[in-house]
């Protein structure tokens, strides 16, 4: 098998035999990168030389005897809203290019190199990381690498796509309303949501402050729980983490899941969607014997706190980009920025009562059930530029729409993985919700890794990346 | 939602009181944004809450 296919996993156990060296493994993973990169866009940066510094130190820890960390030597990419030390942070924006370059690396940036990751560089994304579609007018928008005409979604999606191409078998994203498990359902692959508050996202952009969550990409379920682990820890440096022991989910994986009481979620979650994500979250269902559970009749309302909290809470963020530089902002999303800044008051405190409703429903009904099941995406992904999506008889914005059902759940801070499933219908792949109680990852972790035992769920490279 | 709620009329006025300064063409864009809120929005305004549910700005799940 080549680099291109190989897990993380495996990619370090061959580091630490001794079978490849980092710098090896570095060198091939950037030469990849400047080949194929221009077919889909995922990367913004290319951290050549801190790729290639980050190998080195792994190598010399190796020749001297010393363990470095579980992601020795794996290649990894970041959105480009996370600090990576010496480049500067662009959330997708041209006006964060007059900022500096980042004098350290962020939290989970430094946690990846800890666990001896290398860095191969910073990733496209939606400005702000206010999208769905990663359609950046500045950088040019990220390519499906499933359908190179096709969205990789967003607004991770250069996340997606750099996994999905086999450029990188790691990368993180951020999550406010459904931007991790958007794009891992578009490309096809593996994506986590962990429950809000769990990881520290110090040394990020802030798009939502109460919604946003970071999480990790990648194509086995075992390198998402590693990259998972990896980050995991307390930092006081965001007021938003709530503290906790470490859970590391890696070693559960093999574990059955006949304790667990597994539903998939009908009424919302039931309409509209296409074939493809009907079929993907029927063959998961079926493989769990998932029982049918009505979702609260609050969850359309909650959908729409989210949009609420988010206009409100993002344009609150760019007030002063609004005023001063909004020829510079993102023409897909400053009118909407602009429309944010104006909401009332009122609709925000209203939003954030519907929000305290829904999380007592939720808790309610995960007395009963451990993992629910929903749609991550009504369809697949779509041609880039398009603006309506017609699915199930209805004609609706396509942008918002890719939130319908992953917003509901980042409402109230839910840990979600999302697990891709090829050929629902037709070429594109497309992927389904496995959500859970809040800190109940490991529940996550062990019904995705028995899917992917079972065949039901899979992340191969893009057809047209394989090598 | 307040049915009589008028975006026209608001957001001219709630962008000035913001020191926006728009101009007619972003007014019209602006409202035509506005009114796509208003749309998502409705399902959560139309939610009924009483002042008994304290809301949650600072949120622990």
């Amino acid at each position: 098998m080549s680099l291109s296919q190989d897990t993380a996993a495996s990619i370090a156990a061959d580091i630490q035999s001794g079978a490849r060296s980092a710098t090896e493994v570095a060198k091939a993973t950037l030469e990849r990168v400047r080949r194929l990169d221009p077919q889909v866009n995922a990367f913004t940066e290319i951290t050549e030389s801190r790729a290639l510094a980050d190998a080195a130190a792994v190598d010399a820890a190796l020749a001297r005897g010393k363990p470095v960390g579980p992601l020795e030597g794996v290649p990894y990419a970041v959105k480009n809203l996370f600090d990576i030390a010496g480049v500067t942070t662009l959330a997708g924006s041209i006006i964060e290019r007059d900022r500096p370059p980042a004098a350290a690396d962020g939290w989970a940036v430094a946690k990846l190199r800890e666990a001896g990751g290398v860095c191969i560089g910073a990733l496209n994304m939606d400005e702000y990381a206010y999208g769905f579609t990663t359609e950046n007018s500045h950088y040019g928008p990220a390519r499906n690498p499933h359908d190179t005409t096709r969205s990789a979604g967003g607004s991770s999606g250069g996340s997606g796509a750099a996994v999905a191409a086999g450029l990188v078998p790691l990368a993180l994203g951020t999550d406010t309303n459904g931007s991790i498990r958007v794009p891992a359902s578009l490309n096809g692959i593996f994506g986590l949501k962990p429950t809000y508050g769990r990881l520290s996202r110090a040394g990020s952009i802030a798009f939502v402050p109460s919604l946003d969550h970071i999480g990790p990409f990648a194509r086995s379920v075992a390198d998402l729980a590693i990259t998972y682990d990896a980050l995991q820890g307390r930092d006081a440096a965001d007021a938003g983490q709530t503290p906790r022991l470490l859970e590391p989910v890696a070693d559960h994986l093999g574990m059955d899941i006949d304790d667990l009481r597994i539903g998939r979620l009908t009424g919302y979650f039931d309409a509209p969607l296409g074939n493809a994500a009907r079929t993907a979250v029927a063959r998961v269902a079926e493989a769990l014997a998932a029982a049918p559970v009505a979702a609260p009749d609050l969850t359309a309302a909650a959908r729409s706190a989210a949009f609420i909290i988010t206009a409100a809470e993002g344009a609150q963020q760019h007030l002063d980009h609004l005023r001063h530089r909004r020829a510079d902002l993102e023409p897909l999303s400053r009118d909407r920025l602009l429309a944010g800044s104006l909401v009332p008051a009122q609709w925000y405190l209203h939003a954030q009562k519907v929000r305290a409703l829904w999380r007592e429903a939720m808790a309610a009904l995960f007395r009963d059930w451990d993992v629910l099941i929903a749609p991550a995406t009504a369809v697949p992904a779509q041609p880039l530029g398009q603006e309506m999506l017609e699915v199930d008889g209805q004609t609706l914005p396509l942008r918002p729409s890719f939130g319908l059902f992953t917003q509901p759940i980042t409402c109230i801070g839910l840990p979600v993985l999302s697990v891709p499933v090829q050929n629902a219908e037709g070429p594109l792949p497309i992927g389904v919700q496995l959500i859970a109680a809040p800190w109940c990852e490991d529940s996550l972790f062990r019904v995705a890794a028995t899917l992917e035992t079972a065949g039901i769920c899979a992340a191969p490279v893009a057809p047209g990346f394989v090598e | 939602m307040d049915e009589a709620f008028d975006p026209a009329a608001y957001v001219p006025a709630a962008a000035a009181s913001q020191a926006l300064n728009l101009d007619a063409d972003e007014i019209r864009r602006v409202t035509a944004a506005f009114a796509l809120v208003m749309r998502f929005a409705k399902p959560a305004l139309d939610w009924p809450v009483g002042p008994e549910t304290d809301p949650a700005p600072i949120f622990v799940p």
